[in-house]
């Protein structure tokens, strides 16, 4: 316990600098809780989040956008209006895809020690779309010629306002620098 | 512990120098976009306009490396010519989209020509639909075909207006509607429809968001002033900053009297960035200084 103590506060430590400071009047710093006991913890829980994700969103695209708000469990309620646009927008051109979609080199950024429930996980992946074909009502694919197979992109995470506070994606951005499918 | 320690230096190193060197770009990327590969900026050759000319770009990996599948040995600039390889070699485009084969040595001493042209007219009295020309049913239009029909620029606006409050969200927002542009398209007359479908917002401070609407004003939003939006960006330190938008419109093309048809890949229109000073709202009183607490507020 001391350890996980140890982990939050130097998150603080570094969490802190890039953290909000509100021009509010001067008031006793608050006691956080940090929300991961450990990096690891965070890390599993944001993988999972994100391979929850992945599932959602590769079996709407391989019923051609059928269903599109299943994706809710597992995104924020920002995300998942642009992924079921991008769902429905595959449901209207009679597009579906085969094969599912793979990460690798999931790794942690930054953890954000709270009590805040957006962003509180910031992460780096790998995203492996080689083995997935989208293809049209003729079954012709109308994957780009140019399609990269592997993207890095950078994910973050939002806690559920819920009693039982889980990960859910909260944006995902191409993510412009090297290392992450290096 | 030192396990530990030497982790989290690890990690703010990251935190420190990753923004810098790198840049985070959401635009329409989801993941159909990521499964079709026309995902805006995750590949260089996306025949889309590359507005990352003035940035670093790394693409690690295998994009690039030129041993992959042949997906990757072609990601080139932005332009048009050269990257559409739907015709046999030897035959390239010339602009109006006309196949040539530079490869006929038709003329030479005894020896017919290398290739037959791939569409061979069996009468040349009559016309025959060339590929990639408008008559052309599996005509593929792409982004960088559209270069003689411009999308109109957005506008944007921030509230409070050229100044910000470090800590206090500052509101964004941007105009930007569908509209038809004609102009000539592949050699012939054409329409093209664009229809905003992303804003991308660059903050300058090393962030950058992607929102589907373009916003309004916290009047418009009933909201009072200095509230949250979907396009509000709490900025974290004082300076000045120039804050870039990019919209990015998805594109449709019709030929006098044809149907729309979608234009492969998304048009990027940037605008002039905007000019803000942050600054801070007070002085605020903290219990110890800095260099005791350096994640108390205001440090």
């Amino acid at each position: 316990m001391a350890t996980a103590a140890c982990v939050g506060g130097l998150l603080l430590g570094a969490a802190g600098c890039t953290a909000a400071p509100k021009p509010a009047p001067p008031s006793p710093t608050p006691t956080i809780t940090p929300i991961f006991a450990s990096d690891e913890e965070a890390l599993a829980a944001a993988t999972e989040a994100y391979a929850n994700y992945l599932r959602a969103s590769d079996e709407i695209l391989m019923d051609g956008g059928l269903n599109p708000e299943r994706i809710r469990e597992f995104t924020s309620t920002e995300l998942a209006k642009s992924e079921i646009g991008s769902y429905r927008e595959a449901q209207a051109q009679n597009l579906r895809s085969t094969g599912g979609s793979a990460f690798s080199n999931f790794t942690i950024q930054s953890v954000e020690p709270g009590p805040g429930t957006k962003d509180v996980v910031t992460a780096y992946v790998c995203s492996d779309v080689s083995v997935v074909d989208v293809l049209n009502e003729a079954g012709e694919s109308v994957v780009s010629a140019d399609r990269p197979d592997r993207t890095p992109f950078e994910i973050t995470f939002d806690l559920t306002e819920n009693s039982t506070p889980r990960l859910v994606v909260a944006s995902a951005a191409v993510w412009k620098g090297d290392g992450v499918c290096g | 512990m030192r396990y530990l320690v030497v982790t989290l230096t690890v990690m703010t190193l990251l935190l420190l120098v990753a923004p810098a060197a790198a840049t985070a770009d959401s635009g329409g990327c989801n993941r159909l976009t990521t499964q079709t590969g026309v995902c805006p900026g995750a590949s260089v050759g996306d025949g889309g306009v590359d507005l990352s000319a003035d940035r670093e770009v790394n693409t690690p990996g295998r994009q690039g490396s030129g041993s992959g599948n042949g997906r990757d040995g072609d990601g080139g600039g932005g332009s048009g010519g050269g990257e559409w390889d739907g015709l046999p070699d030897g035959v390239s485009l010339v602009p109006g989209g006309v196949p040539v084969d530079r490869g006929d040595a038709s003329g030479g001493l005894g020896t017919g020509p290398r290739r037959q042209p791939i569409v061979a007219p069996a009468d040349p009295a009559v016309p025959v639909c060339q590929p990639q020309t408008p008559c052309d049913p599996d005509l593929v239009v792409r982004v960088s075909d559209l270069v003689s029909i411009p999308a109109d620029p957005p506008t944007q606006g921030m509230e409070p207006n050229g100044w910000l409050v470090v800590g206090v969200p500052a509101n964004f927002f941007a105009t930007a509607s569908a509209h038809v542009r004609s102009g000539t398209l592949l050699g012939a007359s054409a329409e093209v429809r664009f229809t905003p479908v992303g804003f991308r917002w660059d903050y300058g401070d090393g962030t950058s968001r992607t929102s589907a609407s373009g916003g309004a004003t916290w009047a418009a939003l009933n909201l009072p002033e200095f509230s949250e939006t979907s396009t509000s960006h709490v900025f974290e330190s004082t300076g000045t900053l120039s804050i870039g938008l990019v919209v990015s419109y998805s594109a449709e093309y019709r030929f006098a009297g044809a149907e729309w048809r979608d234009v492969q890949g998304l048009v990027l229109v940037p605008t002039r960035p905007i000019t803000a000073i942050a600054d801070r709202a007070g002085t605020v009183l903290v219990a110890e200084s800095c260099l005791g607490n350096p994640g108390g507020p205001g440090c």
